[in-house]
């Protein structure tokens, strides 16, 4: 009979040496260490943006749907999808917010960080409302500009631009006094970083009717073909020739009335693909909360910083597996004999 | 005591506590008969005070690993401080200097004078909840009134952003009132309204704010950033044609806010020695007794658990060395 009575005489050596004092020993040493290594600088990823939000009110349109296949407005479903993306991002990173109207951004604030500010950043962005909006046009390449400008005045260039959009212009825009994004972003220019980014599509490519709201918020109606400028009349019209009833001093933009469909919206993507291009910012469609996740974090917008990082787990688990080792059971792992190792009980004879 | 775990699911491991329970640390040895080794009381103890420690190593490693931790606490204290709701002006007027020219160097711009001490009152009073409310022609809600002065340093930092409008004070006042709603009356509420200008209000926004401002109880303090020789609050109408809203908004604001059922205070600030010595002021005037939240960081106690472990293993080490060979 086996018995295992430690101050027994009988000592049977060589039984294997899985039952040797050094593995307690190791064990004890490594949580030792556990239990003094300091905090080590470790490198881990973070990501700074800056998200800037279109309020005008194209966002309005409701083509998107929620999880119970109600129609959401685009700028509902931005609010919900920019905050499950900022939920996921990792501790330290951080998120500034702004909002812009017509060709004017405004900051909200600086960038804050994600996880002990989560609280503020997720009240904030369920309070941005369209009626925030301090004028009503919408001129997204002047915004667009006007908000690489501001994120250099407010000196966080460093961080990720966030351009949520649908891309809708209006009134349309003549594109001959557009400004030269390129040259806004040229790396020849010392003066100034180039700044990265993402601009975020809105909107389903079906056209939509854009609501009308009064001014307590209620909803009156739609937007119809007359309320809006169908097309530009703003400077001089690149080729004359193509206008119908042009007349150099008194209607170069012709004397026709114009039809069109500026009324109705639709997420531009070519537009918003071509301010994409020359600005070097990377372009995404606004679909889901998870693709807006993974095109957040694209490696060009990842930051390498050194946390300091409690890596105690790693002598720990050693630790474990040594008095695990120190414990198995000599016989391999069969317990079965282990019962007849109980420590001799007296009977009462 | 709220405890959490970081890795929950590393908490399978703890299975493993169960091996000393099983087995032990000691060789196997032959006896020839059971019955030549009586178990006496004492070491029936010992072996269960052994097994024990076993146990105690196992699960002091495992809750380790497992990322044991007491979640972050709110204590409720009493101490002195207020609510305060910070209504900013973002018309395009703020973005000029206090002699109403473009900013340079030497003379900077009203925003930033605002936004310099703005930021030092808030890290000097620790207890304090603190709002941020933008208004232009609408109003802008930029942070909720929440004790992180981080978030609120950040929301401050929306001055250094150019102006853009017209200065709406109704709104921007109605959207800071909208903050007390739902807050607890505890200490003082305030709000503190930083403007370069002001503008008539209509007789519906007078009669709501009159009522918002009595049923909240919320103390107005109006910082009124006059530009030099521009028209201030105490600017008396050099004809009667002139003593009218439209030419003089500033006056006929501070009239209002006079006549509102609870304490005001207006500060004519021309200069940013002025500025400075307004919010003093301020911050002499409000310290009632407030109710507030302590917030205690989440306290990691996996180093706890390590050195738990790290005994039960040491004295295991001990009786091990003690073991016959």
């Amino acid at each position: 009979m086996v018995r295992h009575a430690w101050f027994s005489d009988w000592s049977t050596l060589g039984v294997g040496n899985m039952k040797s004092i050094w593995l307690l020993i190791s064990s004890a040493s490594l949580l030792l260490i556990a239990v003094l290594m300091p905090n080590l600088p470790f490198p881990s990823k973070k990501y700074d943006y800056f998200f800037m939000v279109d309020i005008t009110r194209s966002m309005n349109v409701q083509d998107y749907q929620n999880d119970n296949g109600d129609p959401v407005s685009r700028l509902e479903k931005v609010k919900a999808d920019a905050l499950i993306a900022i939920q996921k991002l990792p501790c330290g990173s951080r998120v500034g917010l702004g909002v812009f109207t017509e060709r004017m951004p405004t900051l909200l604030y600086t960038p804050m960080e994600v996880c002990a500010d989560y609280p503020e950043i997720r009240e904030s962005i369920r309070r941005i409302d369209w009626r925030m909006a301090w004028v009503a046009d919408s001129n997204i390449i002047l915004a667009l500009t006007n908000t690489l400008e501001l994120m250099r005045t407010v000196e966080i260039e460093n961080t990720t631009l966030v351009f949520f959009t649908d891309g809708q212009e209006a009134p349309p825009m003549n594109m001959r006094y557009a400004p030269d994004l390129a040259e806004l972003q040229s790396a020849d220019n010392n003066a100034q970083k180039r700044i990265r980014g993402l601009i975020v599509g809105t909107g389903d490519h079906a056209l939509s009717r854009i609501p009308k709201y009064d001014e307590d918020g209620i909803q009156i109606g739609f937007y119809t073909a007359e309320d809006v400028p169908q097309g530009t009349t703003f400077g001089l019209p690149e080729d004359p020739s193509k206008i119908e009833g042009y007349v150099p001093r008194n209607a170069p933009w012709g004397n026709q009335s114009r039809a069109g469909n500026e009324h109705l919206s639709s997420v531009k993507e070519e537009y918003l693909k071509s301010l994409a291009e020359p600005a070097k910012l990377h372009y995404h469609h606004l679909q889901t909360a998870n693709q807006l996740y993974n095109a957040l974090t694209h490696e060009d917008f990842s930051q390498r910083h050194i946390r300091q990082t409690d890596l105690s787990f790693i002598p720990a688990a050693l630790s474990l597996i040594f008095l695990f080792l120190a414990y198995l059971p000599e016989n391999g792992f069969s317990f079965k004999r282990n019962k007849s190792v109980k420590p001799f009980r007296k009977t009462a004879s | 005591m709220n405890i959490a775990f970081a890795q929950p699911w590393a908490l399978l491991l703890l299975l493993l506590a169960v091996l000393p329970v099983l087995g032990g640390i000691f060789r196997k040895r032959k006896a020839s008969w059971n019955h030549l080794i009586p178990a006496s009381d004492a070491t029936r103890w010992i072996n269960r005070f052994i097994k024990l420690l076993g146990v105690m190593a196992f699960t002091g490693i495992v809750l380790g690993l497992a990322g044991l931790y007491q979640s972050e606490k709110s204590f409720t204290r009493t101490g002195t401080g207020a609510h305060i709701v910070f209504v900013l002006d973002r018309s395009a007027s703020m973005n000029e200097t206090f002699g109403g020219k473009v900013p340079d160097e030497d003379t900077p711009a009203k925003s930033q004078v605002a936004r310099r001490l703005l930021s030092n009152f808030v890290d000097e009073r620790p207890h304090d909840l603190f709002g941020v409310v933008g208004f232009s022609t609408q109003p802008f809600f930029i942070s909720p009134l929440t004790e992180h002065k981080s978030a609120t340093q950040a929301a401050i930092n929306s001055l250094t952003s150019p102006g853009l409008a017209f200065t709406n004070v109704a709104k921007g006042l109605g959207m800071g009132l909208s903050y007390f709603q739902d807050q607890p009356h505890t200490g003082s509420r305030v709000i503190v309204l930083v403007s370069d200008g002001a503008a008539t209000l209509d007789h519906r926004a007078q009669r709501v704010l009159r009522e918002w401002f009595e049923r909240y109880q919320v103390r107005l303090y109006w910082f009124f950033l006059r530009t030099e020789n521009g028209l201030g609050i105490t600017s008396e109408p050099e004809t009667p044609r002139d003593d009218n809203p439209r030419v003089m908004p500033e006056r006929y604001l501070d009239q209002f806010f006079r006549t509102l059922p609870i304490p005001y205070h207006a500060y004519e600030v021309d200069t940013p020695e002025s500025l400075e010595a307004a919010i003093d002021q301020l911050d002499d005037l409000e310290s009632l007794p407030l109710v507030y939240n302590e917030l205690i960081p989440r306290n990691d106690l996996t180093r706890l658990c390590f050195l738990g472990a790290l005994f039960a293993v040491i004295i295991l080490v001990g009786i091990k060395s003690l073991e016959a060979k």
